[in-house]
């Protein structure tokens, strides 16, 4: 009796070692890492680059990349379940989704921003916590890009960039949809081209954006637009 | 009417007379804006966002805790000066406002620029003239002290420190907040019964107010125009400095008109010291209500008898019970001075 009971055990435990294991094998990730550019160098922070007759040198650059979702060849969509990611160049770049073995992801969407949902609710913690610096202390809402350097030139020294966009109420949200197709393969690279975004207009701006509206949005437009996947 | 009675009196003793556990809604409130934060409210959290309230460790010299603009004894506003008044003394631009019954308001700040309690706490923390802090470094502060782990814990189940539990426990404290026994409040419930001139005051107050100032909480928690006159120094345009609109120039949260006896100065610049100062800016006035955008028009015409009465009627929304409530002041068992 005992004996049988014990046997029977055993074979679960087998049995559920198994399933685990096959479950590591099977469960891989996707990772999407997130590479800053500045037309066609590659950016770095604290170091000085060249845009007109100014040199700009960027201390801090953060941003939200949220609601990643990716499809199969059949339209299955996979939605990642952890759905806010800080990207913040001094800390992380990369991002891991976790997929079955025989997902072939074929097209890769996501926002650059927060929604309007997440917004307006109350605080929230993980990658939104507001100790990040990221939620506006002023008003309602979250920072979608803080980009935060300064500006030299010949007739001024290190005046301070700030580029804080967001923004989420009508007519000046500011996130943006971004949708590319995807090969068959476990990553994807975004390159983001901050001197397409920042040259845009930046005579009007002055470097300076630090609320939402026109500009803010503008702004959001131009990020959209400077965003190119490579695999 | 009984029933009502008997309703206020349970929550009078299981309510807001026990420590804070069991904080209800008062019976002749309506639902609250923010209903499941009420429903929510948990002692060891509210305990945790007093101590915070209460603690000069959230600014960056150590001087200015929330309550030296927003003192209990001043229904959590500040008399001392017009103008809120910070860190090495930096004056701001706005009067400190009062504090209560927070949950039934759906946006903060004169000009309506919040829309969430819980990350109202932001704006003095990080604001160069109030706490001059950042978030991170306050959790970074409030971490390395020996006294908030075990509060944190008790909270949260969990003594790690974070920005979300900050700011949540400062909220629940200051949800936790609810002033609903005035002399108003118990002729209400069939407890009380108002003087021949505070009835009078009554009567005027909703021919005249109550459209903006809607009872009983005393505010429709809208942005309106009281034609107030502009401060040429401040040139404070209210809701325009956050939306652009024209239409939205001059306009200000409706505040409350609860506990007026202690929340002095009045408006968004603490211009007025009396309410006779408030009627007489009122006594003459045609307004035009921003609320649904009808347009809807209230011409007041007040003597000074009229005048009288009408504030001896906003005087019957004293809530000294609210004002002295030892369960909101310092803690003083546990915070040293
Ligand atoms: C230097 C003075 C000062 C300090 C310190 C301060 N406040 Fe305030 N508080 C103000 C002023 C002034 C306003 C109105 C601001 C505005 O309308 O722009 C305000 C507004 C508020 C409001 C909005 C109330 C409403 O009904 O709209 C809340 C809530 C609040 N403060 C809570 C806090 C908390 C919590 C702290 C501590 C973390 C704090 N305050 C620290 C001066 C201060
Ligand atoms: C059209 C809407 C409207 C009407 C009607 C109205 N008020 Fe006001 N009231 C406001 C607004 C908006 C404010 C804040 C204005 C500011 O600070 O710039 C205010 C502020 C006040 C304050 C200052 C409270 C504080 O804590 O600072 C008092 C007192 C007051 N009103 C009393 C009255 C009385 C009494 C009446 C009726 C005779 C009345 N109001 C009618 C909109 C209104």
């Amino acid at each position: 009796m005992t004996n049988l009971w014990f046997q029977n055990i055993r074979i679960f435990l087998v049995l559920l070692l198994e399933i685990i294991s096959i479950h590591f094998l099977l469960c891989q990730e996707f990772s999407l890492h997130v590479k800053p550019k500045f037309g066609s160098e590659v950016l770095e922070l604290n170091r000085p680059y060249i845009l007109g007759s100014d040199t700009l040198t960027f201390h801090h650059i953060k941003f939200y990349i949220t609601n990643v979702s990716l499809q199969d060849s059949n339209q299955k969509t996979l939605n990642d379940t952890i759905n806010y990611y800080l990207i913040d160049l001094d800390i992380r770049k990369t991002i891991h989704i976790k997929i079955q073995e025989s997902y072939s992801v074929r097209q890769l969407k996501f926002s650059f921003g927060t929604d309007s949902l997440t917004n307006e609710d109350g605080a929230k913690g993980g990658d939104l916590d507001p100790m990040h610096g990221m939620y506006w202390t002023w008003q309602t809402g979250y920072i979608n890009l803080k980009c935060d350097g300064i500006v030299s030139n010949e007739t001024k020294r290190n005046h301070s960039m700030n580029f804080h966009i967001g923004g989420y109420k009508f007519p000046y949200n500011s996130i943006q949809y971004l949708n590319f197709p995807v090969n068959n393969k476990k990553f994807a690279e975004i390159e983001i081209d901050f001197k397409q975004i920042i040259e845009a207009d930046v005579r009007e701006q002055n470097y300076t954006v630090m609320s939402p509206g026109k500009k803010s949005q503008r702004m959001a437009h131009s990020i959209k637009k400077s965003i190119q996947l490579y695999q | 009417m009984r029933a009502v009675a008997v309703l206020f009196f349970l929550w009078m003793v299981f309510g807001a007379a026990t420590k804070y556990s069991k904080i209800g809604i008062p019976p002749h409130f309506p639902k609250p804006y923010f209903y499941e934060k009420i429903l929510l409210l948990d002692s060891s959290t509210i305990e945790l966002g007093r101590l915070l309230f209460y603690d000069p460790n959230l600014s960056a010299d150590s001087s200015i805790s929330c309550a030296s603009c927003h003192s209990p004894y001043n229904a959590f506003a500040h008399t001392d000066h017009k103008l809120s008044h910070g860190i090495q003394d930096q004056i701001g631009t706005r009067n400190a406002p009062a504090l209560f019954n927070l949950a039934w308001s759906k946006n903060f700040m004169w000009d309506g620029s919040i829309l969430h309690l819980d990350l109202q706490a932001l704006s003095p923390i990080n604001h160069p003239k109030e706490m001059a802090e950042t978030t991170a470094n306050v959790v970074k502060k409030i971490s390395q002290s020996s006294l908030y782990p075990h509060f944190f814990y008790k909270a949260f189940g969990d003594s790690a420190v974070s920005g979300e539990k900050l700011v949540k426990a400062l909220a629940q404290f200051q949800f936790s907040l609810i002033s609903a026994n005035s002399k108003y409040d118990q002729v209400k419930v069939g407890l009380n019964h108002f003087s021949d001139q505070e009835q009078r005051g009554y009567t005027l107050f909703k021919e005249n107010c109550n459209h903006c100032h809607t009872e009983p909480l005393f505010s429709n928690f809208e942005i309106e125009k009281n034609k107030l006159k502009v401060d040429s120094d401040l040139q404070d345009l209210g809701k325009f400095q956050i939306t652009n609109e024209p239409r939205d120039s001059f306009g200000f949260k409706v505040p409350s008109l609860r506990n007026l006896s202690y929340s002095y100065p009045y408006m968004h610049d603490g211009r007025f010291q009396y309410l006779s100062e408030v009627l007489e800016h009122y006594s003459n006035q045609t307004l035009t209500s921003m609320k649904d955008s009808l347009n809807k028009t209230i011409e007041i015409n007040l003597n000074s008898n009229e005048k009288i009465d009408l504030i001896s009627f906003l005087l019957t929304l004293n809530d000294t019970s609210f004002v002295f409530n030892p369960a909101y002041h310092f803690p003083k068992s546990i915070l040293k001075r």
